[in-house]
């Protein structure tokens, strides 16, 4: 029996979340089932445009980050 | 082994027997998405670079004094103690700051690829910068979710935890939180294509 998946399926396999057995159905399910493909290329193109926002903090920043760990010891 | 292929466990293992370098590792391996994670939420650069230095502080306090609870991931881990600090920020304000996301930002800074020509950056960086705004937009149940999940790596159920919801809840806006933005995006493209035939 083919197993239905939802929305809420696709998001949970989109970031690796989705049980490997489940994940295994789900990619069948998408050789087969036009509508629910759809979905998931679209959810998909947002997911990847997100990437987009990553930013980058300053060298300085960073470096000062840096810095501060080798001034710091501490024991357990 | 090479000190980038180590992974994340081994390196904070590495960092907490002494080595430094493992702990230059992290943060360069973390710095983006941690930054990006309290920069969503505060919405201005130097802010969110203190926030940033404030965040990392602490993990650095925590590791150093043994107190690192090795059961989750890294990365969710710096990213949690991030995005409280974010929340507990805003909450502060009590407003939403000025968003100076463009103004405070060095474009090479954000850029690694420098042999671009500066038109096709200027068009990236403008695009990128769109992308954060429709983000901004987003209803303030689905951007949470969004920024967990994505910027900060907490899974469903770390985030259904730490916001008092259901897995499927988190699940549901996250996904309206994708749907809405390809639709902010779809629209932006058309208005573009519009007013570009226009002329």
């Amino acid at each position: 029996m083919t197993k239905t998946f939802t929305q809420n399926d696709l998001v949970q396999y989109l970031y690796n979340e989705l049980p490997r057995r489940q994940r295994l159905q789900l990619e069948q399910a998408l050789m087969v089932d036009q509508e629910l493909a759809e979905s998931c290329t679209d959810l998909l193109l947002a997911q990847l445009s997100l990437d987009n926002a990553f930013r980058q903090p300053s060298d300085k920043v960073t470096n000062a980050i840096i810095s501060y760990s080798k001034t710091v010891s501490l024991h357990p | 082994m090479n000190i980038v292929q180590l992974s994340d466990s081994a390196l904070v293992t590495s960092y907490i027997a002494g080595n430094e370098s493992a702990f230059e590792e992290l943060v360069n391996r973390h710095k983006s998405k941690v930054f990006t994670t309290i920069l969503l939420i505060v919405k201005d650069t130097y802010t969110a670079e203190d926030l940033l230095q404030e965040t990392f502080v602490k993990a650095i306090h925590t590791m150093k004094s043994g107190r690192y609870n090795e059961e989750g991931k890294f990365s969710s881990w710096i990213c949690r103690i991030a995005h409280n600090l974010a929340i507990d920020y805003f909450r502060r304000e009590k407003r939403s700051p000025m968003i100076t996301l463009e103004d405070g930002s060095n474009v090479f800074n954000t850029l690694s690829f420098s042999e671009e020509s500066v038109e096709s950056i200027r068009i990236k960086e403008e695009t990128h910068a769109r992308l954060r705004e429709l983000i901004q937009l987003l209803p303030p149940a689905q951007k949470e979710v969004l920024i967990m999940r994505h910027y900060a790596d907490m899974s469903f159920q770390e985030i259904a935890e730490a916001t008092g919801v259901s897995i499927n809840t988190a699940l549901g806006r996250m996904r309206y939180a994708l749907i809405n933005l390809r639709k902010k995006m779809s629209n932006d493209i058309a208005a573009y294509d519009k007013n570009l035939y226009s002329e």
